[in-house]
């Protein structure tokens, strides 16, 4: 069942309140103020006293809770004095559900978050693992691409309470590509995870625009007390409507990309579609293909030609042949520079 | 008083300093972050430290601010040695708190100056371009 955020705060509210050994038998109206004290609006009698019936009754909820009216003391209790709500077991279809994406869960807490949400997931995991065990050994279904040391993501529950906060933040920024340290001050508008990498999308007051920042080359962010510059989703969605990647080539627009792909690719390639605007040009009758992509240039993209090469060659546009041309020479050279010196490792 | 945050600010100092990024002033104490890019004009990058009595010198005052911590960078006489001629270092100094004025200083890491010190003069601080933090140290 799909559970009303709010209700289940009302319900945990109740819950509180009748397991509260210091002040028993709370009145409905006792009720209904520590409510409206937690959610911050006003609630009837009667919203609270359905609120009570669905925590007594309802199925679905599952809670089935002892709630009795004492009459004598003028207020609500548990008849079971060891009740409370948060510790009813997972019904069967929860266990499912959870057990389903917990191993997608264990993964994403070991690299890519914070100590925060890695706590709420792990109280997740303490819940299930009694289950696991009456289930028997459960034997591991997802497996995800993930690597425990990558720097960065202890950064990411603030930057991510910016995003959703609409708060200006600076941070230090080192360039990789320039070799220098910057202090940027940004109007972070999105997260966005590339390859199992993280990014940072944000309007950039030095560039006067939007700009890409690796999670891991960014330190030390400070929330700012300003004005929020605020980007039309518009804009922020088609900066990544045609771009392969994170860091679209400086001056670029969207262009038409043609690439050769062997027989053997143009199957990983169809079934792995690099863009939604992705074609097939030109079908030869040895299998290969000559693909048609829609994109600004980026370094990821000149990176995925690269990465499978020679079954895929990009022909055209010529600025991106060349920087395939010119990175695979440059492999080249070292390659043939290492095979002299592996004498020396 | 909320922190505020001077960036970028502007100063002179030798080439091959350390960057000066940013100085934020809390309420009891002074931090200023600076960026360190090694280059080949030392072998293998080489090496970088602070000195114990590093300070600010407020001008047109006599007050000096001594160096209270150095973070992420060794204080003097150990060292810190770069790996290469493209390393990075990312550091912090803290000082006692700057006055909430329009001022300039001077960070001195030793007197007399020589080309490897890590000396800046003329740091501005100018009152109309501070940013107020959210949150506080």
């Amino acid at each position: 069942m799909s559970l009303n955020k709010e209700a289940y705060i009302r319900y945990k509210v109740i819950d509180e309140c009748l397991t509260n050994r210091f002040v028993t038998y709370p009145t409905i109206q006792d009720l209904i103020a520590a409510c409206e004290r937690k959610l911050g609006k006003i609630f009837s009698v009667s919203a609270i006293q359905k609120d009570i019936k669905a925590m007594k009754e309802d199925d679905a909820l599952g809670f089935l809770a002892p709630i009795k009216f004492s009459r004598q003391f003028n207020g609500y209790y548990y008849a079971d004095t060891d009740y409370s709500i948060n510790t009813i077991p997972l019904n069967s279809s929860d266990i499912e559900a959870l057990d389903a994406v917990s191993d997608m869960l264990e993964a994403f807490t070991g690299s890519r978050i914070s100590e925060n949400f890695n706590q709420a997931v792990e109280k997740i995991f303490a819940s299930l693992k009694e289950k696991k065990f009456q289930i028997g050994k459960k034997q591991r279904c997802i497996q995800t691409d993930t690597y425990n040391q990558q720097k960065g993501f202890e950064n990411f529950e603030r930057l991510l309470h910016a995003v959703a906060n609409r708060i200006p933040v600076c941070f230090i920024h080192y360039s990789y590509k320039k070799r220098c340290f910057n202090s940027v001050i940004t109007h972070p508008m999105l997260l966005k995870e590339f390859q199992n990498r993280w990014y940072l999308v944000a309007y950039s007051e030095q560039h006067k625009g939007l700009r890409t920042f690796g999670l891991d080359r960014i330190r030390d962010p400070l929330f700012l007390d300003k004005p929020f510059h605020e980007v039309d989703e518009r804009i922020v969605n088609a900066y990544f409507s045609h771009i392969y990647g994170t860091y679209p080539w400086p001056g670029y627009k969207h262009q038409k990309i043609y690439f050769y792909a062997s027989a053997l690719m143009s199957d990983y390639i169809k079934a792995n579609p690099i863009h939604e605007s992705q074609k097939e040009h030109n079908v030869k009758s040895d299998g290969s293909i000559v693909f048609e992509v829609e994109l600004i240039p980026s370094q990821e993209l000149v990176n995925f030609f690269k990465q499978f090469s020679p079954d895929v060659v990009v022909l055209k546009p010529s600025p991106i042949v060349k920087a395939v041309e010119d990175a695979l020479k440059t492999a080249f050279f070292r390659y043939r520079m290492n095979h002299h010196e592996t004498q020396t490792v | 008083m909320k922190p505020k945050l001077y960036n970028l600010p502007s100063y002179k100092t030798n080439t091959g300093c350390p960057r000066m990024l940013r100085i934020i002033l809390y309420e009891k104490l002074t931090r200023i972050d600076f960026g360190h890019q090694t280059d080949s004009f030392y072998i293998r990058g080489g090496w970088v430290n602070i000195h114990p009595e590093t300070f600010i010198r407020i001008h047109h005052s006599k007050e000096k601010l001594q160096m209270l911590k150095a973070e992420n960078i060794p204080v003097k006489p150990d060292k810190h040695h770069f790996r290469s001629t493209v390393d990075n270092l990312y550091f912090t100094l803290y000082f006692p708190p700057l006055p909430d004025r329009y001022l300039s200083f001077d960070l001195i890491e030793d007197e007399p100056a020589t080309t490897t010190l890590f000396n800046y003069y003329n740091i501005r601080i100018n009152k109309a371009k501070a940013i107020e933090l959210l949150n506080k140290i």
